[in-house]
C-alpha cells in the first residue's frame, strides 16, 4: 500500500510567538504549523491567552517577538508583521477571514445584509452592482438564509442568523485562512448545531484552513482536527483532538476534560 | 513490502504484515485522582497481516479497547513503536505528526467504535458517504455506495435523510459499521461492532468482514459474541497472556 | 465710515492667513487630500461658512473682486453677510457677476457659467471626511486614505441601488480625485460634479468646524464613484426654467402660492438673470 502524501507547505507557521501584558498574561512560546484544510482549535479557560494569540494571528496585535509566517495563494511565505501595512490589511480582507464572537462586532449593523456580504467584494475591486448582488444572494443561500432577506438589516435577524451572515460576509472573498473566536458562543444549543454543521461543510467544500478559539470542548471535538490547550499564556498540550480529549497527558488538560459533562 | 530493521538495512517483508507493534508500553497517569498510575501494556509486540482477522480476547480491563485506540492514534503511545508498513517505508504512529495520523485515518485505518459521535443534524446518508468523499470520491458515487451499504444493513430508507442522533442504539451502531466498511481501508479496527445487533445484521457484518479480508484488509477486532468470533477469526490473541 | 478699514486686511492677522496659505499649498500639491489647519474663531457661528471665510480671507488680494453665493443665489442672508463682511474688512470690490469675480465663495453650488483659469472657487464644507458615514474613527479613516482602502465607499452606493433601484445620493456625491484620493465635494448637487473634472479654475475647500483644507488644482481628473452597470448620472428635469427657459441648468422647485402651485427656476440666480436680460435685449433689438 502507498504512503499518504502530506501537504508539505504550511499555510501558517507560528514560531516562538510572544505577546505579554504581565507575568504569564498574554501568550508566549507559541509554536505550531497549520496545513491546508486543517481545523485547529485553541482551548483553555478565560485569561489563558487564547484571544491574545488570535489577535496576534489576525494582524491586530504585533507580537513582542517571534514570527507569524503566512504562505499566500501564490506560494510566497512572509511574516505578516514584516510586510507593509497596506499588504497586511489587503490580506486580512482577502485571503484571511475573521469571524468575531459577537456578530455585531463583525457586521455593519446599519447597512443591509447584501451590502454586508458585498463589502469585501467591493473592497477588493468589484465594481459591478449586478454581479455583487448575485454573489451576495448566492452566499446568503449557502449559509441557509432565504434570499429574499438580502435587503434586510442585520438587526432584524436572530443571533444565529447574524452569525451566519457574518460567515457569509467573510467567506465571500474565498479566504484561505479563517480565524474564529467562539463562533457558537452566545447561541442557543439548537442554533449551535446548525452552525457547526454549516461551518464543517464549508470547511471541507472550500478546503479552508481554520483556527478556532473555543472553550467548548464538545464543539472542539466535532470541528477540530487538532487542539492546542492553553494555560497561563502557554500551550501546555497539543495534538490530535480526540487524543487530547480522550487521553490527556497534562494535569491541567485532565482537569479540563474531566470537568465538563460531555466532552 | 519492506521495513527498516534496527540496523537500518532494508529488509523485504514477505510475511504480509501491514501493522506491527513493537515493545509497546502504555499506562494512564491520573493526575487529578491522587496521581494514580494504571499500567496497561508492558513491552507488547504483535504483528497484523494482510487478509487476516486478528481477534483480541481476554477478561475486560486488560486493554483490548485501549489497544485499538493506540492503533488508531486515539491514545498516546508512551514507548515503543506502532509501525504501518507501506511499500517504500514505515510510518511509526507513536512519533509521526498529527497531520500524518489524520491522513492515515482518512486513507489507511478505519475504526468502528461502539459509540457514534457526530454533529447533530447531519443526515445518515451524508455521514456514511463522508469517508469516501474525504478520500476524493465523487459525491454522487459515494452516495450511491452509501445507499447500498445502508440497504444491506437494513436501515429503513425513510431514515436515510435524518440525523442518526435520534436513532436507536442498534441503528447508530450500524451507521458506524457502514462508515467503517464503506471506504475499503487496508487496516480496519473493530470494537465490538455486533454488540447491539440482531441476528440478521450480525450475519451482514460477518459477510462484510469476509469481503474485507478478501480485499486484503488486515482486521483487528474485539467480539463478545463467540459465534461471530468463530466465523471471522484467523488469529486469536489473549491479552492476558501477552500483555504482561 | 473711514476709507481705511479698522480691521487688518480681510479680518485675519497676517500670520494666520499665512499658515492657511501654507496649508492650501500642500492641499493643491496633493489633490483631494485633507490638510489640517489651525482654524481661527470667526465672528460667525460654525455652520455658516467659517471654513470658507478663512480660506477666502487668506487668498484675497486688494485688487480681487469677490462674489459670494449660497445655493446658487447671491442674495440670501448668508451670501449677503459674507459679502458685506469682506466689503467691510478688506474693502475689496464685490460683485454678483460670475464673470467679473476673481474669487467666488460658495455654499452648495458651482455656478452654471464655466469658470476660467483666473478664478478661484472657495467651498464651504460641513463634513470633509467622505468615509465618516461608515467609519467613525479618525485614525482609521486616515489610514484608509493612506492605504487607498476605498472599497467601503461603494457600500453606500450599493445600498442606494438596493433600496431605490438607482443611486439615490444626490448631493455630496463622493469623487475620486486624480486617481488617488476619495473626496467629499461638499454638499453640492451631483449635477455639479462633472464641472470639477478638468476645471479651468482652482477649487479650494475649507471646513471650519473640522479644521480641514483640501483642493482640486486646475485640470485635474475628477471622477464620480459609480458601478459599471449603474454609471454616474446627473439630475434631469422635464421642465425648463420658468423665468429664462434654460433647459440644461440646475432647477429649484418654488412654491408660488397657497394653492401649492409650483414653478421651476434656475438655482443660479445670476445666470438666470443674465439670460432674462439677454432675452429682453434681443426682443428690444427686434422691436427697434
Amino acid at each position: 500500500m502507498k504512503k499518504p502524501i502530506l501537504e508539505e507547505n504550511a499555510v501558517l507557521s507560528v514560531q516562538s510567538c510572544q505577546k505579554l501584558y504581565g507575568i504569564n498574561r498574554g501568550c508566549q512560546d507559541i509554536n505550531f504549523d497549520l496545513y491546508p484544510g486543517e481545523v485547529l482549535g485553541i482551548v483553555g479557560e478565560s485569561g489563558s491567552g487564547k484571544s491574545t494569540l488570535l489577535n496576534c494571528l489576525s494582524g491586530n496585535n504585533q507580537p513582542d517577538h517571534g514570527a507569524i509566517i503566512y504562505r499566500d495563494s501564490v506560494g510566497m511565505a512572509q511574516d505578516i508583521y514584516e510586510m507593509n501595512e497596506a499588504r497586511r490589511r489587503l490580506l486580512m480582507r482577502s485571503e484571511f477571514g475573521i469571524v468575531k464572537q459577537n456578530p455585531k462586532d463583525g457586521l455593519r449593523m446599519r447597512v443591509s445584509a447584501g451590502a454586508n456580504i458585498g463589502e469585501r467584494l467591493m473592497a477588493v475591486g468589484d465594481r459591478h452592482y449586478g454581479d455583487i448582488r448575485t454573489k451576495a444572494g448566492d452566499w446568503l443561500t449557502q449559509v441557509e438564509m432565504p434570499k429574499d432577506r438580502l435587503d434586510d438589516m442585520p438587526f432584524e435577524f436572530s443571533g444565529g442568523m447574524q452569525q451566519r451572515l457574518q460567515i457569509a460576509r467573510v467567506l465571500v472573498t474565498r479566504p484561505r485562512l479563517v480565524l474564529m473566536d467562539e463562533p457558537t458562543g452566545g447561541l442557543d444549543v439548537s442554533v449551535q448545531a446548525k452552525l457547526l454543521d454549516l461551518i464543517r461543510s464549508l470547511v471541507s467544500e472550500l478546503n479552508l484552513s481554520v483556527i478556532m478559539v473555543t472553550h467548548d470542548l464538545a464543539v472542539a471535538r466535532l470541528l477540530c482536527d487538532r487542539l492546542l490547550v492553553m494555560q497561563q499564556s502557554r500551550v501546555i498540550e497539543q495534538g490530535l483532538t480526540d487524543q487530547v480529549l480522550d487521553d490527556p497527558q497534562h494535569p491541567y488538560t485532565q482537569l479540563l476534560v474531566s470537568s465538563v459533562l460531555t466532552p | 513490502m519492506s521495513y527498516v530493521s534496527e540496523n537500518s538495512a532494508i529488509v523485504t517483508r514477505n510475511d504480509g504484515a501491514l501493522l506491527t507493534i513493537q515493545n509497546l508500553y502504555k499506562q494512564f497517569e491520573l493526575h487529578t485522582q491522587k496521581n494514580t498510575s494504571i499500567p496497561i501494556f508492558n513491552d507488547l509486540s504483535l504483528v497484523f497481516k494482510k487478509s487476516e482477522c486478528t481477534v483480541l480476547v481476554g477478561p475486560s480491563g486488560l486493554g483490548k479497547s485501549t489497544l485499538l485506540k493506540c492503533l488508531y492514534g486515539n491514545y498516546k503511545i508512551d514507548q515503543g513503536e506502532v509501525l504501518v508498513h507501506f511499500d517504500d517505508e514505515n510510518v511509526d504512529m507513536a512519533t509521526c505528526s498529527a497531520q500524518m495520523i489524520n491522513a492515515l485515518r482518512r486513507n489507511v485505518i478505519g475504526y468502528v467504535s461502539q459509540f457514534l459521535r457526530v454533529i447533530p443534524r447531519v443526515p445518515a446518508i451524508d455521514l456514511v458517504s463522508e469517508p469516501l468523499i474525504s478520500q476524493g470520491c465523487a459525491p454522487e458515487q459515494a452516495i450511491e455506495k452509501a445507499q447500498v451499504m445502508l440497504r444491506r444493513l437494513s436501515i429503513p430508507e425513510n431514515l436515510w435523510n435524518l440525523s442518526p442522533t435520534t436513532f436507536s442504539g442498534g441503528e447508530q451502531q450500524r451507521i458506524n459499521i457502514a462508515r467503517g466498511f464503506i471506504a475499503d481501508y487496508p487496516i480496519l479496527l473493530l470494537d465490538e461492532p455486533t454488540a447491539s445487533l440482531d441476528h440478521r445484521n450480525v450475519q451482514v457484518v460477518i459477510e462484510l468482514i469476509h469481503e474485507a479480508k478478501a480485499h486484503g484488509t488486515a482486521i483487528v477486532g474485539i467480539f463478545h459474541d463467540e459465534h461471530v468470533r468463530d466465523q471471522v477469526s484467523d488469529v486469536t490473541i489473549n491479552l492476558a497472556e501477552v500483555a504482561q | 465710515m473711514p476709507n481705511q478699514s479698522e480691521y487688518n486686511f480681510a479680518y485675519l492677522d497676517e500670520q494666520s492667513k499665512r499658515t492657511i496659505r501654507r496649508g492650501l499649498l500642500k492641499a493643491v500639491a496633493i489633490p483631494g487630500h485633507q490638510v489640517p489647519f489651525a482654524g481661527r474663531e470667526m465672528p460667525m457661528p460654525y455652520g455658516w461658512g467659517t471654513g470658507g471665510v478663512q480660506v477666502t480671507a487668506s487668498i484675497l488680494g486688494a485688487d480681487d473682486c469677490l462674489k459670494v453665493i449660497d445655493q446658487g443665489s447671491d442674495d440670501t442672508t448668508n451670501a449677503v453677510s459674507i459679502r458685506r463682511f469682506f466689503d467691510k474688512t478688506a474693502l475689496v470690490e464685490t460683485t454678483t457677476d460670475t464673470e467679473a469675480a476673481t474669487v467666488i465663495q460658495t455654499r452648495h453650488r458651482i455656478p452654471e457659467q464655466p469658470l476660467t483659469n483666473n478664478q478661484i472657487l472657495v467651498f464651504q464644507v460641513p463634513i470633509p471626511e467622505p468615509l465618516r458615514f461608515i467609519e467613525p474613527s479618525e485614525s482609521e479613516t486616515m489610514k484608509m486614505h493612506a492605504l487607498e482602502e476605498y472599497g467601503v465607499m461603494h457600500v453606500k452606493l450599493y445600498e442606494d441601488i438596493a433600496h431605490h433601484g438607482h443611486i439615490a445620493t444626490t448631493y455630496a456625491y463622493p469623487v475620486h480625485v486624480n486617481g488617488r484620493y476619495v473626496m467629499d465635494p461638499s454638499p453640492i448637487p451631483k449635477f455639479d460634479n462633472p464641472k470639477m473634472h478638468m476645471s479651468d479654475a482652482l477649487l479650494l475647500f475649507g471646513a471650519g468646524r473640522e479644521k480641514r483644507l483640501y483642493a482640486i488644482p486646475p485640470y485635474t481628473d475628477v471622477k464620480s464613484l459609480d458601478f459599471d452597470d449603474h454609471p454616474f448620472e446627473i439630475q434631469q428635469w422635464d421642465q425648463s426654467c420658468a423665468l429664462c427657459g434654460c433647459e440644461h441648468s440646475f432647477l429649484d422647485e418654488v412654491i408660488v402660492n397657497d394653492e401649492g402651485e409650483r414653478m421651476f427656476v434656475c438655482s443660479d440666480s445670476h445666470f438666470c438673470q443674465q439670460r432674462v436680460n439677454a432675452k429682453l435685449n434681443m426682443s428690444e433689438a427686434v422691436e427697434v
